[in-house]
């Protein structure tokens, strides 16, 4: 029996060091709650400043081109970079704050490896939208947004921790929808880079909290 | 039936380098430093088991200039992998066997 124990040990120790070594494991649920917030912040923001009369969220998606509502345009672009800089932020600061406590480096291999294969249909979908952008063919820029990050973040799942999969996945249901309700928008896109991450966040930091 | 026991390799009765086998099974080379954070010893540990490894010709050692410094990276080879997963594999045996004769 003793020596059963200790076999079992032993796959146990296997098993976590194979983890531990191959996977990103530093995500922290708290920095999916800030950005979560910071998004649903910029969200309120944009809304906002439509309810104030100063410009129509309809209008705006189908003013395509010359009729397109510059300054609004100036407003939402200037708006979403300062959310997704402190949305970087958050995320960096508490990965490193987890790292720390879990005694690893955060930049290791593991890391690099997850960021890679986040960026690359990340940043495709990044460089997409912003061709969109100049070419003032809006439209199907949130949409695009959500359906290339849940892409993103599936293909980095392999890397980290499998939770990731089930964002994943409920960003590109988000984004599939925001498709047929074109209109809305600006809700989906609310629902997918704030409430998903917030929800995302806080089931992750009560069930890591009860691993440890 | 061949004897699950003698399955079990002498090499791996060392944590240190059962934990530096399983690191190099999952990854395709890594360097001393980041085995030496994730298995939490000391230098001179790490390196004897290392050394010993790699005189079984389980893991094979390059040596590279980073920037440089010297940076000394391990890979498993296939010889090493094959004792690995066979080690495992009667491990999980012997475990099923035990289980078997508590019922």
């Amino acid at each position: 029996m003793e020596n059963q124990n200790k076999q079992l040990q032993e796959l146990a120790e296997i098993r976590n060091l194979m983890e531990k070594s191959s996977k990103f494991l530093s995500l922290s649920g708290l920095s999916g709650v800030v950005a979560g917030s910071v998004a649903i912040f910029g969200a309120l923001n944009v809304w906002l400043y439509t309810q104030a009369g100063a410009a129509s969220y309809d209008s705006f998606y189908e003013g395509v081109g010359e009729s397109a509502d510059i300054p609004f345009l100036r407003f939402l672009v200037l708006n979403a970079v300062i959310v997704l800089f402190l949305a970087l932020l958050s995320a960096w600061y508490f990965s490193k704050r987890k790292a720390k406590r879990m005694n690893v480096s955060l930049w290791n291999s593991a890391t690099r490896r997850m960021l890679l294969n986040l960026f690359i249909p990340l940043a495709t979908g990044g460089i997409l939208c912003l061709i969109l952008l100049f070419r003032l063919q809006l439209n199907l820029i949130v949409p695009l947004m959500l359906l290339f990050y849940g892409l993103a973040l599936i293909n980095a799942g392999k890397y980290t921790e499998n939770s990731v999969n089930f964002l994943g996945l409920a960003e590109i249901v988000t984004g599939l929808l925001a498709v047929v309700f074109i209109n809305q928008s600006l809700l989906f896109w609310t629902l997918g880079f704030g409430v998903w991450h917030v929800i995302y966040g806080i089931v992750m930091y009560y069930l890591n909290k009860r691993a440890w | 039936m061949i004897n699950p026991i003698k399955q079990i390799n002498k090499t791996f009765e060392s944590r240190v380098r059962l934990g530096i086998m399983s690191i190099l099974m999952v990854n395709a080379s890594v360097d001393f430093n980041a085995l030496k954070e994730i298995l939490e010893i000391t230098d001179g540990n790490l390196a004897s088991h290392l050394k010993a490894l790699e005189s079984e010709e389980m893991i094979s050692v390059s040596k590279q200039f980073i920037s440089r410094k010297p940076n000394t990276s391990y890979s498993a080879t296939d010889k090493g992998r094959q004792i690995f997963t066979s080690h495992l594999n009667a491990l999980e045996i012997l475990i099923r066997s035990n289980n078997s004769k508590a019922q």
